[in-house]
């Protein structure tokens, strides 16, 4: 065995428990821990370079367009959730060792779903994701909201994966083996059980209605060091997995499923962010909603409609991370709700997070030239080409419910007089200053948006090709 | 280096401002003048490239000064610009209004300086690609990039009821434009299940050659987008709040340019892409206007506050280029694009004076006014010569566009232009009567009497409007001339496709 196939994994694994061994005996270090860990993601980004392109360990194990597509991006959308998180965690007095190793090992659960067509493999790689967000979530154990929020997560979230367990090991009765491969026709009546309780722990991970009721708690609830992780990464690994399973099935099959279920996502999600009044809870229904457009392009089902969802997840986890990031920087605490009425005035006294702020939500709206409208132009296109234009008015129509409250939040910012007691920018020039890298990106991708949408397609491309095998 | 200029000439006006916008990020907020002085140079420039531009431009060589490369090649999408005559008057009312803009809002913006002046430049930036782009992406880009400057000019430097205006623009504005979005990828996706190509140039629609069945909804959500913009009765409703809260600056930007683009759409896209639905809905768009001229006018009777009456004038005047524009004779077509010029100047103007009111008294009730001509003898003096242009006096600029718009519907609907002319009428109502309110009569209020009349800056704003106003009434075949044969090619594309 070349173990080159797994380098990128090898070295994410070791930086976190050398992590974890500097916070047990060299606590003095501890300035350095979240270089390391950056060094660590961005050396995994280079030990990607290493692995071997084809199938490997018996077909399980792919190394393709597809995984190299969201390992980059798990790399350094972690590297950045590192760096934001950091400060949030010093500020508060709350660095360790682990919230890195367990940032490390979170993300090589994200590189197993997202790598393997072995539904045990997958279910190892959501278990280890998924630990490390309960644990994630609870970093902040003084703060009752924070511990509420991992204890509602884990409850809920361990009940998904037993389903999820549960469908595969129906998959094996039906199927006899845990790949995921297109079933023999006509498939049997059964088989279609397996699929749904199979993608039940998926469709929470990514928070799809009716599987999404835990998202707005645990949003508010966990920490800005990991919220901005936490709502995005996380689903991008499970919508992958959601891909390569519908992947499988004969086109026709759930496509009524998925429109059904991509409507109800984007009203409720559009229509519960409507009323909120926390700024952390409204994004919490605003990435509900984006999931409910991913899967419009989902029930689309064209090669193209695939490929606009690969952009839209990259597009909406680059904004809403940043988003989160902004809340972590302008606050008065965590133990403090994150009220959207506490942003008022906040525009011209905090300039950079505030127009980085401003920049997310314009992106989330699908307002040109960001990032957000490069992926909705894309999804909506493939929807229309598809033939789903009814799907895509509806979307439309949501993307228009959607305006109020994203608008809301930046009037709040620059019309709104401030308050006696302003808010704070609490962590620093640093923080501004990666703020304002990940706004420019906002900005860039949305104006050459071709190498994302050729790296997609590349992905796509990838993923299919072993089913023609 | 001349070279690259006069290659791309159009790229450069279209991102001078947004390029002066990143410089002046870097400003010291406290350097007021300086902000100030660099903006007005910067939007000086844009004006003589523009003027440079109406010398070169060759009124029979349809679009010139052609820029063409590709830009998001996985979808065929290009930077693709071109102007014609249309466009150039556009562009020269544009970047005519913007230095006065710049310049009328010295005194009257203090907080946030750097804030409004970028605010502007990206609002110069995107009104430029809107009526410069040839491809329906980049149209699409620069449509929306002027919406968020624009929110934020209403939103943070207006009146009282600022954010509630503010999102109402936003929310109308936006509503159209997203389906208009729609409507375009429907229709390149259209063309793509056709031909096997994607392919977004505005010109490959000239028609759409869509059936004429699956005309009705793209061209339904291409004229609802530009119908909330121009404002056309009854999507007209975010107009009256937007105007009287915005800042004076905002108010001239928002009537001269922001309500062009509307009209301007309908030509670019509605009349030509989709000649069935066009047809069809015909009578409908004719009628509409009819209602915004009455409507609008009618309004304008009932008003006390002096902008909200300007603001609804611009519902009735927009009305006429509307009219215009439906009527489908090069005559009318013809005069709608005059008047759409002519609305910029003597509405700008109009709010121009009022903001110069409004800074002396804080007021925009005219009943808190009166007997002005006194002491302010100057400022009454071009208000009642721009009033005037706005009625449609002959001799200044409002008249021909009327007097165009008019004659070509009456060869096309003699009936609807013979009630349209009762809107001038109007007009000269409405506007003699709120002028005599405010300038003339006893002085009723005892603040009125110690105002200082315009200063020398507010003059030259004001002078400077005047120039093009006269100019257009004394001979308005110069700019006729140059959007002659844009409208005949146009209006050669649907003559023909028209059942």
């Amino acid at each position: 065995m070349n173990p080159g196939i797994l380098s990128t994994e090898l070295v994410l694994m070791a930086g976190g428990f050398l992590l974890l061994l500097l916070q047990a005996f060299a606590p003095r270090l501890k300035p350095l821990f979240a270089p390391a860990a950056i060094l660590t993601f961005l050396g995994a980004l280079a030990a990607l370079t290493l692995k071997p392109s084809g199938l490997h360990l018996w077909g399980t194990w792919e190394v393709n367009g597809l995984t190299r597509f969201f390992t980059v991006f798990f790399l350094l959308g972690g590297a950045l959730a590192v760096f934001f998180g950091a400060y949030v965690l010093r500020r508060d007095g709350m660095e360790r060792g682990e919230h890195y190793a367990l940032l490390l090992w979170g993300t090589v659960g994200m590189l197993l779903m997202v790598s393997t067509r072995h539904l045990l493999l997958i279910f190892v790689g959501l278990e280890l994701l998924s630990v490390v967000l309960y644990l994630l979530v609870a970093t902040y154990r003084r703060t009752e909201v924070a511990v509420e929020a991992a204890l509602k997560y884990f409850l809920l979230g361990s009940f998904a994966s037993a389903v999820t367990l549960f469908g595969m090991a129906w998959y094996f009765g039906m199927a006899g083996h845990l790949m995921l491969a297109p079933p023999p026709p006509p498939l049997p009546k059964l088989m279609g059980m397996a699929y749904v309780l199979l993608c039940a722990g998926f469709a929470f991970k990514m928070a799809l209605v009716p599987f999404h009721a835990w998202a707005p708690d645990v949003y508010q609830g966990s920490p800005s060091s990991v919220t901005p992780w936490l709502a995005t990464l996380p689903k991008m690994a499970a919508l992958v997995v959601l891909v390569r399973i519908l992947q499988t099935l004969p086109p026709p099959l759930f496509l009524g499923i998925l429109a059904a279920a991509a409507v109800v996502t984007m009203f409720t999600g559009n229509l519960l962010a409507f009323v909120q009044q926390d700024t952390k809870r409204m994004l919490a229904w605003s990435g509900v909603a984006h999931m409910g457009y991913i899967l419009i392009g989902l029930a689309a089902a064209t090669p193209e409609a695939t490929k606009s969802v690969f952009v839209y997840a990259v597009a909406y986890a680059l904004t809403t991370l940043t988003a989160f990031a902004v809340l972590g920087a302008l606050t008065r605490g965590e133990h403090e709700p994150h009220f959207i009425s506490d942003l008022a005035g906040a525009g011209f006294r905090h300039p950079v997070p505030a127009l980085v702020l401003t920049l997310c939500m314009a992106s989330l709206a699908g307002i040109p030239p960001l990032v957000g409208f490069a992926g909705k132009f894309y999804l909506f296109y493939a929807a229309v080409e598809a033939g789903r234009t009814g799907l895509a008015v509806l979307g439309i129509l949501n993307t228009i419910l959607s305006l109020y409250f994203y608008i809301r939040v930046i009037y709040t910012l620059y019309m709104k007089p401030a308050p006696v007691e302003p808010l704070p920018d609490t962590t620093g020039g640093p923080y501004r200053v990666g703020l304002g890298l990940a706004g420019l990106l906002i900005v860039f991708l949305g104006l050459a948006p071709a190498p994302l949408f050729e790296a997609a397609s590349r992905a796509f491309d990838a993923m299919v090709t072993y089913y023609v095998r | 280096m001349a070279r690259l200029l006069t290659d791309h000439l159009l790229s450069v006006l279209i991102f001078l401002p947004a390029a002066a916008a990143a410089a002046l990020a870097f400003f010291p907020g406290r350097a007021k003048g300086a902000i100030r002085g660099f903006t007005l140079a910067v939007t000086a420039a844009g004006l003589l490239l523009a003027v440079w531009l109406l010398a070169a431009f060759r009124p029979d060589a349809g679009f010139q000064f052609n820029e063409w490369a590709p830009w998001i090649s996985y979808f065929n999408i290009h930077w693709f610009v071109g102007m014609d005559g249309i466009s150039l008057l556009m562009v020269l009312l544009t970047n005519f209004l913007m230095p006065v803009v710049i310049l009328s809002s010295t005194r009257f913006i203090t907080e946030h300086v750097k804030a409004y002046h970028i605010a502007f430049l990206l609002l110069q930036t995107g009104m430029l690609g809107s009526f410069l782009a040839l491809d329906f992406f980049l149209f699409y880009i620069f449509w929306e990039v002027m919406l968020i400057p624009m929110y934020f000019i209403i939103g943070v430097w207006g009146g009282k009821q600022r954010v509630y205006a503010a999102v109402k623009f936003f929310i109308f504005t936006a509503v159209g434009s997203f389906l208009m979005f729609l409507a375009i990828l429907w229709m390149v996706a259209q063309r793509y299940s056709a031909t096997g190509g994607l392919d977004f140039a505005i010109f490959s629609y000239y028609p759409s050659g869509l059936a004429a069945a699956s005309q009705v909804w793209p061209f339904l959500a291409f004229t609802l987008a530009f119908a909330i913009k121009v404002p056309m009765f009854p999507f007209h409703t975010w107009l009256p709040d937007a105007h009287t809260e915005a800042p004076a600056g905002g108010s001239i930007i928002l009537a001269g340019v922001l309500l062009k683009l509307g009209a301007y759409g309908m030509l670019r896209f509605s009349i030509p892409m989709f000649p069935a639905a066009l047809a069809q809905f015909l009578p409908w768009l004719v009628g509409l206007s009819l209602v915004g001229i009455l409507y609008g006018a009618w309004v304008c009777f009932a008003q006390d506050d002096l902008k909200k009456l300007i603001a609804y004038s611009s519902v009735s005047h927009l009305g006429f280029v509307t009219l215009g524009l439906f009527a489908l004779t090069p005559a009318s077509v013809s005069g709608a694009v005059l008047q759409m010029v002519n609305h910029g100047l003597s509405t700008g103007a109009l709010f121009l004076l009022v903001g110069v009111l409004y800074e002396r008294r804080h007021t925009r009730m005219m009943a808190d006014f009166g007997g002005l001509a006194k002491t302010l003898p100057v400022t009454t003096a071009l208000f009642l010569v721009v009033a005037l242009s706005s009625i449609g006096l002959p001799g200044l600029n409002g008249f021909w566009g009327e007097f165009l718009i008019l004659v070509g519907t009456f060869q096309a609907h003699p009936w609807t232009a013979a009630v349209a002319a009762s809107g001038v009428i109007f007009s000269a109502v409405y506007l003699l009567t709120a002028v005599r309110r405010v300038f003339f009569g006893p002085v009723t209020h005892e603040e009125n009497t110690g105002l200082a009349d315009l200063d020398l800056r507010e003059l030259i704003c004001a002078a400077a409007l005047l120039v093009p106003i006269v100019w257009i009434g004394v001979y308005p075949k110069f700019l006729l001339d140059r959007i002659t044969p844009a409208i005949e090619h146009t209006l050669s594309i649907v003559k023909g496709l028209m059942p």
